[in-house]
């Protein structure tokens, strides 16, 4: 069966056929033959039979009267019949009484019936009873051969041999012509698919000869052929699109057959890959790698090939001038419907630029560009990890939080560049000071930090901060000034102190502000005690909104006295905090701490509404004069804030008073913050009509300059300066001079803290114009202030 | 007269028959009794006359020689029938006998006295006289050695109405088809 699988159709058809023929005819010819030989044997017996019957019939007489001589005859008539080879009859006693033998038998009729060998002998026999009335008187048995039949059988065979050797004969020819038939039209369908396939041209069609099965086939191949063509056009135009689409595309394309050939890239590849003419190969373009980022595509590459796995690399291309381009390679690969392997498709496109700027941005997301230290971001990656390390390998590190003392005032006073300038040299000094697997940063404005890694204890970061100290305690010289900056440094450990970078941070943070508070240029480390007072802090924000829920504030009022004729100019609103379990809390204690949550604007707002409420009540029933100014201080937060000028002039209307009577107080430091952006806030709240003082002046490194263009009407002496009048000549001097300053810039200056009458004599000798102190009024309750203006009102009159 | 020398060559004869007869030998004679019953089953006598379930009448004269052995046959059977023995002592006594057997004593003029009653009454004529068939026997029978020798008149057969098989014509040694009784 094997063998006929692997012959062509034309021979299998010819020998299906002869086989089947061959087989039908063998069968039919065996059946013939078959059927010959046994009718043959069939009609001998039946001939023998009649003969037989014949023979008995007539020699009933003769036996029963002994005519052996008829017997005989008898017998011998049997000769008509040449297969007979011998017939004898016995009689009643089963003794032979006459036979007849023809030649070719030799054994002849034994006497005696018994002895007659039936069944052995070769030929047919047969024995017919020879009855008289009812009763056999004698047996008749004849024997004949079969050579007639085999005879004829053989010659039928003969004849059945030559009809099926001429059957098979007309067989062949019949299916060597048949197969012609069948595999005419099919051979005739493998040259037009044979055509169609050299010269690519799916126009052409198969020829229909009959229309019978094999035109079918013609007509659904021609169908085929048609649906493979519109397909055929569709993938042409579709490439055509494809090969314009890439040709005018930037990135560059390329195509890679399964076994790792490149088969197709457009004109863009080429020139990133700077090849021009030569026929691109895959494994000299990987030899153009970088060798850092061979290894890494190269797995990603075999990823691809053998698992199938789209990839996507940046990689580093080395020209043969040397030069060096980044490309951004992804390659993906193609299969069939049925899940076929096709190839690899992929782009490559250059992105040199892009890497470049990308680094640029990276060293401007890490470094900070005016120091060329990490910024904040690196740093805290560096903490990270630094912690992290720290865990493993069970080492100290230690987090220095440095901040440099009164450096705005250097920048507001010197100007930014020579800030800027500061800033750097302190860079370069830090970063002189450390080791270099430190890291020095700069985190802010002049806010700085430091990593130590592998830190034995806490001595050797002492070292380091006396070392920080030291060196920046040298003086600056920057244009040709010299400057002098210190630094507060606060200080923590890990993982003594925390094990989280940010607690590290704040501890950190704690701890510098603590070396602030500890009078700057000098370093503190963390402990607890500075988490108590966050905690602290933590409760007092609680505390507070509470306190503006319930309305546990109240305001007291300090008046201002004229000094030289002692009339009431107007009052400061003072706020308290009255709390149900601790008392009476002092603004001192709370303020900061609003400030710092940002609740100091309910508390402003509420502050200057009831001031201003109870302010208009005074004036309207003539207990304060109608230009006497009810003063109430600002914080930095309320200063900022862009709805504080509405807020102020929404209070103004419902409290039903003129601005006139309103005065903000603002501190130094506030404006010094951001000196042209307060300056445009004052001339708005001025054009309103109120009132502007500065508070504690002389604090706040106030530049002169500035302060010639602050819309300011009232300047405070800060109490600093008067509670050593008279012991102090300098404080004295600089009183003076503050209030002769002021006079020249209109403005009127009030002294605060005056306490005794020597510091109001002062005062007013130098012409100051309003006082505020002890001396004059503590700060009084609503009640108490009505009283005294009532009791002033009294004493002037 | 005549009338005497009749009787007395009837005498003679029978006496001549019976000496003739004594001189045969008992199994001779059991044989011959055989055959005649063996030739019985190759007649056939008309439908009419001897019904199936009927008798074979079979004659002798009483003047047979060791005529005691063919009382042998009597109730035998043959076709399906039973032989009856008759003997009979005068011509008149025919007319019943569905087979006479003439015993070679006997002259065969008795045939040709008798013939007419012998064809109308459809009785076989056996005889053992020379020449019995041609003088209007039917069969003519004599015993050889080993085997019998038989003449058939067919003719007188067929007047007779009587079938005679072929099988016992075929062993006839001769066949009369032609002459009668005179």
């Amino acid at each position: 069966m094997k063998l006929l699988h692997k012959q062509t159709v034309r021979a299998k058809l010819v020998i299906i056929a002869v086989i089947m023929s061959t087989l039908i005819l063998l069968l039919t010819t065996v059946a013939f033959l078959s059927l010959e030989l046994y009718f043959g044997h069939q009609d001998l017996n039946k001939k023998l039979s009649v003969l037989g019957q014949v023979i008995a019939e007539r020699s009933t007489a003769a036996l029963t009267f002994r005519d052996e001589k008829l017997l005989n005859n008898n017998l011998a008539s049997l000769e008509i019949d040449r297969s007979v080879v011998k017939s004898c009859i016995y009689d009643e006693e089963k003794v032979l009484i006459a036979s007849h033998i023809s030649r070719q038998d030799l054994q002849g009729c034994p006497q005696m019936m018994a002895t007659l060998k039936t069944n052995e002998s070769p030929y047919i026999e047969q024995y017919f009873p020879i009855e008289l009335d009812n009763n056999i008187i004698g047996t008749l048995y004849i024997a004949c051969h079969d050579s007639d039949i085999i005879t004829r059988f053989k010659q039928v065979s003969l004849f059945s041999a030559f009809i099926l050797i001429s059957a098979i004969i007309i067989t062949l020819l019949l299916a060597t012509r048949l197969q012609r038939i069948v595999t005419s039209p099919l051979r005739l369908l493998a040259t037009t698919i044979r055509n169609i396939i050299q010269l690519n041209d799916f126009s052409i069609r198969a020829h229909k000869h009959h229309d019978d099965e094999l035109g079918h086939l013609a007509d659904i191949f021609n169908e085929l052929l048609s649906k493979i063509e519109s397909e055929h056009n569709s993938l042409k135009s579709n490439e055509e699109k494809f090969r314009k689409l890439t040709s005018l595309s930037p990135v560059g394309i390329f195509q890679i057959n399964p076994a790792g050939e490149i088969t197709y890239v457009n004109q863009r590849w080429r020139e990133i890959n700077n090849i021009k003419h030569k026929e691109p190969d895959l494994q000299v373009w990987f030899s153009s790698l970088h060798p850092e980022d061979a290894a890494p595509l190269n797995k990603l590459w075999h990823r691809l090939v053998t698992e199938h796995e789209d990839m996507a690399s940046e990689v580093r291309l080395i020209a043969k001038n040397g030069n060096i381009s980044w490309v951004y390679i992804q390659a993906t690969s193609l299969h069939s419907k049925e899940g076929k392997l096709l190839g690899f498709l992929g782009s490559v496109s250059d992105i040199s630029e892009l890497k470049k700027a990308q680094i640029q941005m990276e060293n401007l997301a890490f470094y900070d560009p005016l120091t060329g230290l990490a910024n904040r971001r690196l740093f805290k990656n560096r903490l990270a990890k630094a912690v992290k390390s720290v865990q493993r390998t069970n080492t100290s590190i230690a987090l220095l939080f440095l901040d440099l003392d009164q450096f705005k005032r250097i920048n507001d006073t010197l100007g930014h560049n020579v800030g800027d300038a500061l800033l750097k040299e302190i860079a370069r000094r830090l970063d002189h000071n450390v080791r270099e697997n430190d890291t020095v940063s700069r985190i802010g404005g002049d806010e700085f930090t430091i990593l130590l890694t592998d830190v034995n204890n806490t001595n050797d970061v002492r070292i380091v901060a006396e070392k920080i100290l030291l060196s920046l305690s040298r003086p600056f010289m920057l244009n040709g000034q010299e400057i002098i900056s210190t630094v507060s440094i606060g200080i923590t450990m890990t993982p003594e102190d925390s094990i989280d970078p940010n607690t590290l941070m704040k501890n950190a943070d704690l701890a510098m502000y603590r070396a602030k508070e500890l009078g700057r240029n000098n370093f503190q480390f963390f402990s607890e005690d500075m988490n108590t007072a966050i905690l602290h802090n933590l409760e007092i924000e609680k505390e507070l909104n509470l306190a503006i829920k319930r309305n546990q504030f109240i305001l007291m009022y300090q008046p201002k006295i004229c000094i030289a004729d002692n009339t009431i100019t107007g009052v400061e609103t003072l706020v308290r905090w009255r709390h149900p379990e601790k008392g009476i809390i002092p603004p001192d204690n709370f303020i900061p701490i609003a400030e710092e949550t940002g609740q100091i604007i309910k508390i402003g707002a509420w502050v200057l509404e009831h001031s201003c409420h109870e302010m208009g009540a005074l004036i309207r029933e003539g207990l304060m004069p109608e230009d006497s100014k009810v003063a109430v201080n600002l914080s930095a937060k309320q200063f900022s804030d862009p709805a504080l000028l509405q807020t102020v002039l929404d209070i103004l209307a419902q409290s039903k008073i003129d601005p006139l009577n309103l005065e903000l107080e603002i501190t130094e430091s506030i404006i010094m913050d951001d000196v042209e952006a307060a300056i445009s806030i004052m001339e708005a709240i001025k054009d309103k009509g109120i009132n502007l003082a500065i508070d504690d002046f002389g604090t706040g490194y106030s530049s002169l300059a500035y302060l010639k263009r602050f819309p300011i009407d009232v300047l405070k002496v800060d109490r600093s300066f008067v509670k050593d009048i008279p012991q102090d000549k300098t404080d004295m001097a600089i009183t003076a001079a503050v209030i002769a300053m002021a006079h020249k810039l209109s403005m009127r200056v009030v002294a605060e803290g005056i306490e005794t009458q020597e510091q109001l004599d002062f005062l007013r000798e130098n012409s100051c114009d309003d006082g505020q102190g002890y001396l004059l009024s503590r700060p009084l309750t609503l009640p108490q202030l009505h009283h005294f203006l009532v009791s002033h009102h009294k004493a002037t009159t | 007269m005549v009338a005497n020398i009749f009787r007395l060559t009837f005498v003679l004869t029978l006496l001549s028959a019976y000496f003739a007869e004594a001189s045969e030998r008992p199994q001779e004679m059991a044989r011959k009794a055989n055959y005649l019953l063996q030739l019985t089953k190759f007649i056939q006598w008309p439908k009419a006359l001897t019904p199936d379930n009927g008798s074979i009448e079979f004659c002798i004269f009483a003047t047979t020689p060791s005529k005691e052995v063919f009382q042998k046959l009597h109730l035998r059977k043959s076709q399906n029938r039973i032989i009856h023995m008759n003997y009979i002592k005068q011509d008149r006594e025919l007319a019943k006998c569905n087979i006479v057997f003439i015993h070679k004593f006997i002259p065969n003029d008795i045939i040709k006295k008798n013939y007419y009653s012998l064809i109308s009454n459809n009785i076989l004529t056996i005889g053992e006289n020379s020449s019995f068939a041609k003088k209007g026997g039917i069969i003519e029978f004599n015993m050889t050695d080993k085997s019998v020798d038989i003449k058939i008149n067919t003719k007188t057969a067929s007047e007779a109405n009587i079938h005679i098989s072929t099988n016992l014509i075929e062993i006839a040694s001769s066949v009369i088809t032609q002459g009668s009784s005179d």
